[in-house]
């Protein structure tokens, strides 16, 4: 089918496509930067930075078209964004219709109804009809004469929520499949997403900027390349990346030793706003992340907060982009810089703060730049510790992102106790856990981190804690409790230690008890301690207890699953009951999943405990007991009926499968 | 025809067991692997779309069937599937199964049934719906049927018929009824009950479900309307005393038979220049 009617429909798509990006021309550097990218195998190759092959940026669409996926996955001001759109011009100079799924106008109210919608193709008509020009519909794209590609860009899966983020990527996963003629191009932070099938997808990123680049670049503009010959290895790590050459070439913004830095010198210098005029621009960006889980907000809320100059300036300054009545910063980072500012200045690093300032773990940046911030050694080490105690894995991305390995004043002691930490969970019974591990430890210099990553034991890790050269005196404390392990019971005192404010010292314990005899009279108090601690403890205990298979411990973790008002004890409940499961008698395991059948319908409403039991089951293959998949059967079949709509049935079906798969030699 | 990842083709052929595989391999001459795949055809050609492409699915049930239906339509695009296999057939008196059928004789399926999906209320088994395609009624009415008759086929099966009979394989059109487990126990309260309420279907297997319903799902775009077909063998009676013994020893033959006469069938595809 070729007719005119069609012909007409393939130029107003490209026309609307093509305003689209006229409307946001700022967006793209001027003069445009030459990007090359790297291309890695899988995802361990890419957190080494171990590229297979380089390429320039056109090969993204080619491969996209011919292999159906690719994902360009970086950090924040790496020009994600200014290739997807050069990528789209170049679609329009080509017979190749480009559609754009943008996520920074993902609003809270499309949380609300992304939930109401079922299959893929009803959830990717919605996300074009409301993330892009509003003429695209799947059904139009699908009916385009076979002689047109179709390529369609994702832009800032880490815009959204982390489950939303995934559940994106589910739906463009599938659509990718039976779309004709279609490709999809996906930009995402540098962190693992879970697709139906890995090799499916081809996996890019945006390599930094050359020197010779970046000299010619800065010859352009200001006739030499003095400004970078003299910088220090820092600035010129961050000129490397487009967004800060490209603020240094428009807006005359200087490089700092840092990205908040550099962008705290945007505000000042570029926007001439004062300290007191950040401050308050900082509170509103703050809440506008809170109130919205948007980068989108509405343009009046943020003007009642700080006022008609600071919006104006923010404004006038090109920062601040209008589009109706919704506005948002023209890049994340300075949305995220404010947010920070205002997160440093308030000093509340509670689990919700954390998970506002990153989209609930979804997008790191605003924990760097507010790491950047800090000004003395004890701050910075008390804000990984609060980061470390919401996300083990935010602290990794903390310490490395963003340039701030080795820019922020969090002490050696600490960053090598995140990195031991970490280490520790290679060895952990979950698998999804050891992934994530191993990924959190690839973020590091190969330097800091090869030891650990070559460890094959837990003991391993003691002599390099043990010949760390110590500088502050709370490393002893947690040298000690941390190098425990064997027969002998754990002291009284070391399990009081899961009472400890200090959220470092609290876990390592937490950790430390799950790998030693723990005595009955020390169980029994941890179980009427539970009644009485905050939430925090509360999961600290129950990840205890997951470790002592007992009827009591399992009672206690099923009274917190159905009770508790915190839902990370309800995750950590629902994780320790299918690790009682694993390393429990055959009674113990038939009676957990007996129970958690049992609950099936509460837990099917409870999003992160059913996520968590379905990634908790898939265990270390050589630590699953022999009747693992027969025992879990009858649970999965509980879930499988409890669901009525056929694609969650599904999942079921295929989880039974991919455990038959998994462990079926054991059975 | 429409492009897929690694090509095109128009006729994709699924098999399950190795031993289908195997006869596949023979009956098709399938010499060339696609690399790092699990395609093969009978040649690699230069350009332009393949006439038959086959692969195996990594394992039985209907999980891995559709999965492997999903990933040969994104792969090939191929206008027309085929199901090609063993099945076990339903024993009704004197060795014989229901429509008269033998070990050894293929089943053109022109509707597919899943067993599985029932409601347990109380003491009833009440079956639930879910959607999926049926096997092609254009292949059935215009190839399958007009060749029920021919023996051309035969000639490729290639495989000692068991026994002492000397029959020859017969085509009979009917339902298929597939499920998730290999029936094959006659004191099975659940056998009992599925060969039962499915009094029509002619075999039993556990794959067809997954394909029908993948080709269902597939059915997303104006430019893209696959054709499925189902063949299978009879390898042994589910109700039968024998049965493992059966399926045992006519496994073989029956998987030839069924590819042989999916091969006749294709051929007659590939032969029309207008499809």
């Amino acid at each position: 089918m070729t007719g005119p009617n069609l012909v007409q429909q393939v130029d107003v798509l490209r026309q609307s496509v093509e305003a689209y990006l006229d409307s946001s021309r700022e967006l793209e550097p001027t003069p445009s930067f030459a990007y090359s990218v790297g291309w890695f195998e899988n995802y361990e190759s890419l957190f080494q930075g171990e590229a297979s092959t380089t390429t320039g940026i056109e090969a993204i669409s080619d491969l996209a078209i011919s292999t159906g996926r690719v994902l360009i996955s970086g950090k924040g001001g790496g020009a994600k964004t200014v290739v997807i759109r050069r990528l789209m011009r170049q679609c329009l100079k080509e017979k190749t219709v480009p559609a754009v799924l943008d996520l920074k106008k993902w609003t809270s109210l499309q949380y609300q109804e992304w939930k109401t919608l079922v299959g893929s193709v009803v959830r990717m008509d919605y996300l074009l009809a409301n993330l892009g020009p509003k003429q695209f519909s799947v059904m139009q794209l699908d009916s385009l004469p076979l002689n047109i590609k179709r390529l369609i860009f994702v832009d800032g899966l880490n815009e959204v929520t982390q489950g939303f983020g995934q559940e994106i990527i589910e739906t463009i996963d599938e659509y990718a499949q039976l779309a004709v003629l279609t490709g999809i191009v996906v930009a995402d932070r540098m962190a693992r997403r879970t697709f139906i099938d890995e090799k499916r997808w081809r996996i890019a990123s945006i390599a930094p900027l050359t020197a010779d680049e970046i000299r010619q670049q800065l010859t352009h503009k200001f006739g030499d390349t003095a400004l970078f010959d003299a910088a220090d290895a820092d600035t010129r790590a961050l000129l490397s990346s487009p967004y800060f050459l490209n603020s240094l070439l428009r807006d005359g913004t200087p490089t700092a030793h840092t990205s908040s830095g550099t962008i705290h010198n945007y505000f000042v210098q570029h926007v001439s706003l004062s300290e007191p005029e950040i401050d308050v621009a900082g509170g509103a960006a703050y809440f506008a992340y809170k109130s919205f889980r948007s980068r989108s907000f509405p343009i009046d809320d943020f003007r009642k907060a700080v006022g008609n100059k600071v919006t104006n300036k923010l404004i006038d300054a090109k920062a601040l982009l209008i589009a109706g009545t919704l506005a948002s910063f023209d890049h994340h980072l300075k949305h995220d810089f404010l947010a920070s500012r205002h997160a440093v200045k308030v000093g509340d690093w509670s689990p919700e703060v954390l998970g506002v300032l990153t989209f609930d773990a979804s997008s790191f940046d605003a924990l760097f730049m507010s790491l950047q911030q800090m000004t003395s050694s004890d701050d910075a080490d008390d804000l990984i510790k609060n980061i470390y105690n919401w996300n083990p894995y935010g602290a990794a991305y903390a310490l490395t992102d963003g340039g701030s390995q080795g820019r922020t004043l969090v002490s050696s002691e600490m960053q090598i106790v995140i990195i031991t930490m970490l280490a520790e969970r290679q060895w952990d019974l979950m698998k999804a856990t050891q992934t994530k591990a191993k990924d959190a430890l690839r973020l590091f210099p190969k330097t800091e981190v090869q030891r650990f990553l070559h460890a094959s034991r837990l003991e391993e890790l003691f002599p390099i804690v043990n010949s760390v050269s110590i500088k502050q005196r709370w490393f002893h404390e947690w040298k000690r409790l941390f190098t425990q392990k064997g027969k002998v019971a754990a002291r009284d005192a070391d399990v009081k230690q899961i009472l400890n404010e200090d959220s470092l010292l609290g876990w390592t314990a937490a950790n430390v008890l799950k790998r030693l005899p723990v005595p009955e009279r020390s169980q029994v108090l941890l179980r009427k301690l539970i009644r009485k601690q905050d939430k925090t403890v509360r999961w600290r205990i129950v990840h205890v207890l997951g470790s002592f298979p007992t009827k009591k411990n399992l009672s206690l973790l099923f009274d917190r699953l159905d009770r508790d008002g915190y839902h990370w004890v309800r995750y950590g409940a629902t994780r320790s009951l299918v690790e009682m499961a694993a390393l429990g008698s055959d009674q113990i395991r038939q009676q957990i999943f007996a129970g958690i059948a049992k609950r099936a319908k509460a837990l099917s409403r409870d999003e992160k405990s059913l996520r968590e039991f379905g990634s908790a089951i898939l265990i270390e293959q050589k630590r699953a007991p022999k009747n693992w998949v027969a025992r879990l059967a009858p649970v999965i079949e509980t879930f499988y009926n409890v669901e009525s709509s056929f694609e969650k049935r599904e999942q079921w079906r295929q989880m039974a499968f991919r455990l038959k798969g998994e462990y079926e030699s054991r059975i | 025809m429409l492009d897929g990842k690694l090509g095109s083709t128009k006729v994709g052929v699924l098999t399950i067991t190795d031993e289908e595989f195997t006869a596949a391999k023979r009956i098709f001459k399938l010499r060339f692997n696609f690399p790092l795949s699990p395609y093969f055809a009978n040649k690699k050609l230069a350009a332009g779309p393949y006439d038959i492409v086959v692969r195996q699915a990594s394992d039985r049930t209907n999980t891995p069937a559709m999965r492997a239906t999903n990933a040969f339509i994104e792969d090939f695009r191929p206008a027309f599937i085929f199901l090609v296999g063993t099945a076990g057939g339903v024993l009704k008196k004197q060795k014989k199964g229901r429509d008269g059928t033998v070990l050894g004789d293929v089943i053109a399926a022109d509707f597919i049934d899943y067993t599985e999906f029932v409601k347990l209320h109380g003491r009833q088994s009440l079956l639930r719906k879910i959607p999926h395609d049926h096997p092609s009624l254009y292949i059935r009415e215009n190839i399958a049927g007009p060749s029920r008759d021919s023996t051309d086929w035969h000639a490729w099966i290639g495989v000692k018929r068991p026994g002492r009979d000397l029959g020859r394989p017969r085509v009979i059109i009917g339902n298929v009824a597939a499920g998730e487990k290999i029936l094959s126990s006659p004191s099975s309260s659940y056998q009992k009950d599925v060969v039962t309420k499915f009094d029509k279907a002619l075999a039993f297997e556990t794959e067809s479900f997954g394909v029908a319903h993948q080709v269902f799902c597939a059915r997303k775009s104006v430019h893209y309307n696959p054709q499925f077909f189902v063949v299978r063998g009879l390898s042994d009676f589910v109700n039968s005393r024998e049965a493992e013994t059966a399926r045992k020893n006519w496994t073989p033959y029956a998987a030839s038979a069924a590819l042989a006469f999916a091969r006749l069938i294709i051929e007659k595809l590939v032969a029309d220049s207008s499809i």
